[in-house]
């Protein structure tokens, strides 16, 4: 082709026109079919049951979601990554019962820090063993899940931590604005913040080169390992925020409270729209799996559907939804 | 020779994607065992016609025919069993199943219970190799095998089919070394006496020259010219390629100034090379010359903190400099453009605008957020000042063409301001047009006083850029040879035979 000297004049000619129709349908899809299946749920449990859009329902779900939303943007920031984190459901539980144990034993600052110390600890140890090879966060994660899980019935007996201080409870149980539960008011904030984070820190976009590719970045000067660190101690700071919601929801620490919230994390994460080859992923669409997630549980409450459809609903959708994000995929 | 004794006869052949008209009106006819070479620019339409012809997409239009039969494969099966056996750059091979097991992929001969011949199969494969002349061992594995090797395997792959009456190769060459080259054409001339019809895309025009019988050349999707063996000349071959002249090179002027070396290296050595010296002043670019494998990557990865220095020193403006990891050489002004640009240097994921940023987001923030106008006022100063073509900067760095791509990891570089640039093949797998602009910037900005240190295989375009050229042989620098003194025959026997050391260093 000719040369121009205007950069923008003929414009990446080849690429561009030929996927103008078909394409752009699938694209948009990709990036906003979620929503429509949300507004489906919505529109559907609207009808098909009166109490759903009660005030009342509505605070419940903000309350429920808020658990599994923060543990989503945490899987979230490590699958942006290219890694996985498979710790976040036992990390619910460890840091619930660490968290309502120190409290127990010396108020709710001591809580607070412990479950800090605690969460930082597990999610840089899980960084540095995720960082020990490629493609190694799966099986290390999902061991680590185990060792977790299983610490935490040691600590705690295998029976509920109760007693802790009441303030502990503020974050999962109190209400503002007439109703509003405060920690859907928090999954909203740390939400935006970690979509501010993902797409305008340097930290952020960097996340998404090592994802992207990780040798690129590396001869870019990123240092990979560090932030695939980064993302993995994020995901347990987020887990203790949701540890922190989860205990105060009932007031007290139950050992197996996290157990399988993991995969409900993932499949959020990836009806999405993330891949788990890394480099994309987005914080709105991860919410509204998290929602849809949500809502189907709720929905099944609602109109009294034996509780159990709930998992087999939940697969489906899980499939439906990836099945259709192929669409663009595997156009090629 | 009329059109009905061809193997090939393809006339007035179009595809369009969408709006975009990749091939309009071209024609191609091969006779039957020929070696038939396929030139043009990137975006000529060579592997449309390609794809075409290996039942990878359909054409729109036109008349396509094999042996005087109408031929439109609507799949690659269809393709191959109608005798049209296609060896794509990247083999296609299964890694972990035996050579074999490759050669016969799909058609796995059985007994009647289902389970496999496998005596029939590496019977089978033995003959085929052994009368392809391919040394490779039927039961090992595939892993562990070279490109080259890979490709010899494809090839014997298409040949185990009874049918075969045209291989096409697409740039079957572009990672082989000299004697792997050879013994790839050898092949090729063995399987023409077959009476095999073989399609060869290239680059490499002095290639194409000495290996093929006649060569057809695209531009812009259309048929411009085809020439028999010896009617042409290389020159040509460009002028109808490009459209128009080439810019002749610069006439080299060696502003040696009386300032010390920018970057001395001192007995360095390292994986794959060993007790390397040698010194770059600033303004001058040094090439870097050698066969695949010399250690030339290995020495500029290692320089550039990507990997371990095992001994020796290096030198930064006089100062002694041991990099630990790559951010350690970036932030003392260091730079590489790596050899392989999707698999080293860009992120397809993310954006023009990212992507040239990647190595200084920092300059573009305060206490880590980015200043999006900031970026993309950088990205809209690279795109004018290189030439970049994008439909924006927000575009995917995927959409657009190899040459573009490298001028957008050039200027990552740039936008570093770095005090050494380092490129590893700078211009493999672009097109001719982008590479003269590749060419023009880098001397522009040797002239600016950016000493450069370029690694190449193709001695056209070390001979063009360098002021002097080192050569490496075996992980060890076995020359320094001025440009006044640089030949094609002198750089050639010191890469291949490494004759006793000389000027090390300049």
């Amino acid at each position: 082709m000719p040369q121009q000297t205007n950069a923008f004049k003929g414009a990446a000619p080849v690429a561009r026109p030929r996927v103008a129709s078909k394409m752009s349908v699938a694209k948009l899809w990709s990036r906003y079919g979620i929503f429509f299946i949300l507004a489906v749920f919505v529109v559907g449990l609207s009808i098909a049951s009166p109490t759903f859009l009660t005030p009342l329902n509505l605070a419940n779900l903000g309350g429920q979601i808020s658990v599994l939303g923060l543990i989503s943007l945490g899987v979230l920031l490590t699958v942006v990554t290219g890694n996985v984190d498979l710790t976040v459901g036992a990390m619910l539980s460890l840091l619930g019962a660490v968290i309502a144990m120190a409290g127990l034993a010396s108020g709710a600052f001591a809580a607070i820090l412990a479950g800090l110390v605690t969460a930082a600890a597990v999610g840089l140890f899980n960084g540095y063993l995720s960082t020990r090879g490629r493609n190694l966060s799966v099986i290390v994660t999902l061991a680590m899940m185990t060792a977790i899980q299983g610490i935490t019935l040691l600590m705690t007996d295998g029976s509920p931590v109760y007693g802790f201080p009441d303030s502990l409870n503020w974050l999962g149980a109190a209400d503002v604005l007439g109703g509003v539960p405060v920690s859907f008011v928090a999954l909203v904030v740390v939400a935006l913040v970690v979509g501010w984070f993902l797409s305008s820190t340097v930290w952020g976009r960097e996340l998404f080169a090592v994802g992207g590719n990780p040798e690129a970045a590396r001869l870019a000067g990123i240092p990979v390992a560090r932030r695939v660190k980064l993302a993995f101690l994020l995901s347990s700071l987020l887990a203790f925020l949701a540890g922190l919601i989860l205990i105060g929801r009932v007031a007290s620490a139950q050992p197996t409270a996290g157990l399988g919230m993991e995969l409900n994390a993932v499949g959020a994460v990836l009806i999405g729209g993330a891949s788990l080859n890394g480099g994309s992923g987005r914080v709105a669409n991860t919410m509204a799996g998290v929602a849809i997630l949500g809502l189907i549980t709720n929905g099944i409450n609602l109109l009294n559907i034996n509780g159990f459809f709930a998992f087999v609903v939940t697969g489906a959708v899980i499939l439906i939804a990836i099945l259709l994000n192929q669409w663009e995929g595997g156009r090629r | 020779m009329n059109d009905q004794d061809l193997r090939i006869c393809a006339t007035g052949v179009r595809k369009s994607y969408g709006a975009v008209r990749a091939l309009r009106d071209v024609q191609l006819k091969i006779r039957p065992g020929e070696v038939h070479a396929l030139v043009g620019e990137n975006g000529a339409g060579k592997s449309t016609i390609i794809k075409i012809l290996s039942g990878a997409i359909q054409h729109d239009g036109g008349d396509l025919q094999i042996d005087g039969q109408n031929y439109s494969p609507s799949n690659p099966q269809e393709a191959l069993h109608a005798g049209v056996g296609t060896v794509y750059q990247d083999p296609q091979i299964v890694g972990s199943m035996t050579v074999c097991e490759n050669i016969l992929l799909g058609r796995f001969p059985t007994s009647g219970v289902g389970t496999l011949e496998k005596r029939v199969m590496r019977d089978a494969a033995k003959r085929l190799l052994e009368a392809l002349e391919i040394h490779l061992d039927p039961d090992s594995t595939c892993e562990n095998l070279s490109v080259a090797d890979k490709q010899l395997l494809q090839i014997a792959r298409a040949a185990s089919f009874d049918t075969l009456k045209l291989l096409i190769l697409d740039e079957p060459t572009a990672s082989l070394t000299p004697s792997e080259v050879s013994h790839l054409f050898g092949l090729v001339g063995r399987l023409r006496k077959q009476g095999v019809s073989i399609l060869f895309v290239s680059h490499k025009l002095d290639e194409v020259e000495s290996h093929s019988d006649e060569v057809t050349v695209f531009r812009d999707g259309q048929y411009v010219a085809a020439h028999r063996r010896g009617e042409y000349t290389i020159d040509t071959l460009v002028l109808e390629m490009v459209g128009r002249d080439l810019e002749a090179a610069p006439a080299k002027s060696v502003c040696r100034t009386d300032k010390g070396p920018a970057l001395s290296v001192r007995g360095l050595s390292g994986r794959r090379f060993r007790d390397v010296s040698f010194d770059v002043f600033p303004g001058e670019i040094l090439g870097l010359f050698g066969l695949v494998g010399a250690g030339r990557t290995d020495l500029l990865r290692a320089i550039f903190g990507a990997d371990a220095i095992f001994d020796g020193e290096i030198l930064l403006r006089g100062k002694p400099f041991r990099p630990r990891h790559v951010q350690d050489a970036i932030a003392h002004g260091l730079s590489m453009v790596p050899e392989d640009r999707k698999g080293q240097a860009l992120v397809d994921l993310l954006s023009v605008n990212e992507n040239l940023n990647l190595a200084t987001f920092r300059k573009h923030a305060t206490w880590g957020v980015l200043n999006g106008k900031s970026l993309k006022d950088a990205t809209r100063e690279f795109v004018t000042k290189l030439g970049i073509k994008t439909a924006s900067p927000d575009a995917a760095v995927s959409s657009l063409s190899g040459g573009n791509q490298q001028k957008v990891v050039i200027a990552r570089w740039l936008a570093a301001n770095p005090v050494v640039l380092m490129l590893d093949e700078p211009a493999a797998g672009i097109d001719i047009g982008a590479k003269s602009e590749i060419y023009r910037l880098m001397e522009e900005l040797a002239a600016g006083g950016t000493p450069i240190i370029v690694v190449s295989s193709e001695l056209p375009e070390i001979l063009r850029l360098s002021h002097r050229v080192g050569v490496m042989r075996e992980g060890r620098l076995v020359g320094v040879v001025d440009h006044t003194e640089a030949t094609e025959e002198r750089l050639l026997s010191l890469a291949t035979l490494g004759s006793a050391q000389e000027e090390v260093p300049a």
